[in-house]
């Protein structure tokens, strides 16, 4: 078998390294002395604020968020044996943004903070009860082409949102939420999503068995005991919990979730089983990675965070269709 | 009997793919089932296998109804191949055979020490020790098919269900293959396979059970199922059979 355990804990060591520089990187460039000296002191100081105030939630927040990413792309891309699986997948993300925009679009937004994040929830939730109705009977091919027709509805949607925009500030509004970005999120995003992100994750994990049987076809899987039936509930509501609520707060990310399984899988012998953990972890390392270098480029206004990863994403695609026009026959 | 299957009906709208069909098969028995293409043999091996319920019917498994079994219950007791079965990630041969295990293993957690000696049991068996590291997707068909009956039997199964094992085999392959899954009949457990090679299903099968039109032509002892008529009946051919046991073989002269 293949040696992979190390993976994991090397991915954990990097990740906390780079939490630790993201504490310390950003519009103000903290000392860690200055830390390590201000956790001492019992009045609280501007640079201990920068810390616990902004920095934390927002470096958890990408954790999570990447964490989700890389996970359920692990787990779709296993559920339906497509390499190109995303999160996005079953129109859980363009459900969670379709959402977030009505609540901006209605201004509802202005008026308490988190209408946005929980208007996207529900969004999420709305749009995987919908591919999984439309899917129901079919199969895992019935449950793609649904998540396609759902996002797609969703996209018409956010462009009708964007076209009778009341005015050019709130389209400004929608179109900036869209892009994706952790700036000025609060430990009140980071406990709103939490709960969420963590029984979505769970339900996710358990698929790991049902995953390495479908390695060999849902017939296949059927016959070595596999509840198929379970194992798609699992896949949807555990998407539509952890990605739904990760979208709410960020906006769509793309990419971490496609990348962090393609990475791992080569490193595990393609076990599917074996790639959800390190890809989860994977997630959360190139997600904190995409905002610190958010809050390093400094051209114009600040460069968001679905901006970096799509910029950084995409060419790996283009390396993902040479290793495949290589690869297979 | 081990399994036992009573006026079984499939219906796919107005046509019956399976149409009042009833087998007994019992512990020692390899049955080959034989019949055109459509004439229902893998519809009755997906029922037999419990993977699909018939419209009416009852199968009884281990004197229980199959539809009371619990999936891996069932999955420890019975192995099922579909036709090309297909591996879709470059696992290892290793893995592919340990997917075998599925129904034996808990949701989280890894592979005893047990397991890891039945692992290396079927590899050895299926004369895989070779291929052990080789990415699954890289095998040749017959390798493939061979690592594919290796996962069938790792759980060691009473009963063994596949479907067409030995289609694209070349002889020699389709030869082992025949005799691995006679050597299983010998060991005490049931082995139902379809198969469209009459000559190696007379040679190494116990029983032929002949479909045709989603009925059962003929069911018997291969001696006196495996005759010109029964072709005619169910293949529309005309044959000459020549021999009998390990040297005879059936050879088709035209329609």
């Amino acid at each position: 078998m293949t040696r992979s355990g190390w993976i994991t804990p090397v991915l954990l060591a990097l990740l906390a390294l780079l939490i630790a520089i993201s504490l310390l990187i950003g519009r103000v460039w903290l000392d860690p002395r200055a830390i390590v000296h201000e956790a001492f002191s019992p009045a609280p100081q501007v640079a201990g604020l920068i810390v616990t105030e902004l920095r934390l939630p927002r470096t958890l927040l990408a954790c999570l968020v990447g964490a989700t990413l890389g996970l359920s792309g692990a787990v779709l891309q296993g559920f339906t044996r497509n390499p190109l699986a995303e999160p996005g997948l079953l129109g859980v993300s363009a459900g969670a943004s379709l959402g977030a925009v009505i609540a901006i679009y209605f201004g509802m937004a202005s008026l308490f903070e988190f209408t946005a994040p929980i208007m996207g929830l529900a969004g999420a939730l709305g749009a995987s009860a919908l591919t999984f109705a439309l899917g129901r009977n079919g199969g895992t091919l019935a449950l793609i082409l649904a998540g396609a027709a759902v996002s797609g509805l969703a996209a018409a949607l956010i462009s009708v949102a964007l076209n009778l925009a009341p005015n050019p500030y709130a389209a400004y509004e929608i179109m900036t939420w869209l892009l994706g970005s952790l700036s000025d999120r609060s430990w009140n995003h980071v406990w709103l999503i939490l709960p969420f992100v963590i029984v979505g994750c769970t339900m996710l994990l358990y698929t790991a068995k049902g995953l390495d049987a479908l390695s060999l076809g849902e017939v296949q899987a059927q016959s070595l005991g596999i509840d198929l039936k379970r194992l798609r509930v699992l896949v949807v509501l555990g998407t539509a919990l952890s990605v739904g609520a990760s979208t709410s707060v960020t906006g769509a990310i793309g990419f971490v979730g496609l990348v962090a399984p393609h990475l791992i899988r080569p490193l595990v012998g393609a076990h599917p089983r074996k790639i959800l953990v390190p890809a989860a972890a994977l997630g959360a390392l190139l997600l904190l990675l995409a905002d610190i270098a958010t809050r390093l480029i400094r051209i114009g206004p600040e460069i968001k965070l679905g901006v970096i990863t799509s910029l950084v994403g995409t060419p790996f695609f283009f390396w993902l269709v040479v290793r495949l026009r290589r690869t297979s026959p | 009997m081990m399994l036992l299957a009573e006026n079984i009906c499939v219906r796919r709208g107005a046509r019956a793919i399976l149409d009042a069909v009833s087998l007994e098969a019992g512990a020692g028995e390899f049955i080959a089932i034989v019949g055109a293409n459509g004439a229902g043999k893998s519809t009755l091996l997906s029922i037999l296998a419990g993977l699909l319920q018939p419209d009416s019917g009852r199968i009884v498994f281990k004197d229980r109804p199959l539809s009371q079994f619990e999936g891996s219950a069932l999955a420890r007791l019975r192995a099922y191949l579909p036709q090309n079965p297909r591996c879709e990630w470059p696992i290892s041969v290793e893995r592919l055979v340990a997917l075998g295990l599925t129904p034996t293993l808990p949701t989280f957690g890894g592979f005893s020490a047990a397991d890891d000696a039945r692992i290396a049991r079927a590899i050895e068996t299926g004369d895989l020790a070779d291929h052990r590291h080789q990415e699954a997707t890289s095998l040749s068909g017959g390798e493939l098919a061979r690592a594919m009956l290796a996962r069938a039997y790792v759980g060691d199964p009473e009963a063994l269900i596949v479907d067409e094992p030995i289609a694209g085999l070349d002889p020699r392959h389709a030869l082992d293959a025949m005799r691995r899954l006679k050597s299983f009949a010998n060991e005490g457990k049931l082995v139902i396979a379809a198969l469209h090679d009459l000559t190696l299903a007379a040679r190494y099968t116990t029983r032929v059970v002949a479909m045709r039109a989603g009925r059962i032509e003929s069911d018997g002892p291969v001696a006196s199922t495996m005759t010109t008529g029964m072709i005619r009946r169910v293949f529309d051919v005309e044959a000459r059979i020549v021999g009998s046991g390990e040297g005879g073989y059936v050879d088709f002269i035209g329609n």
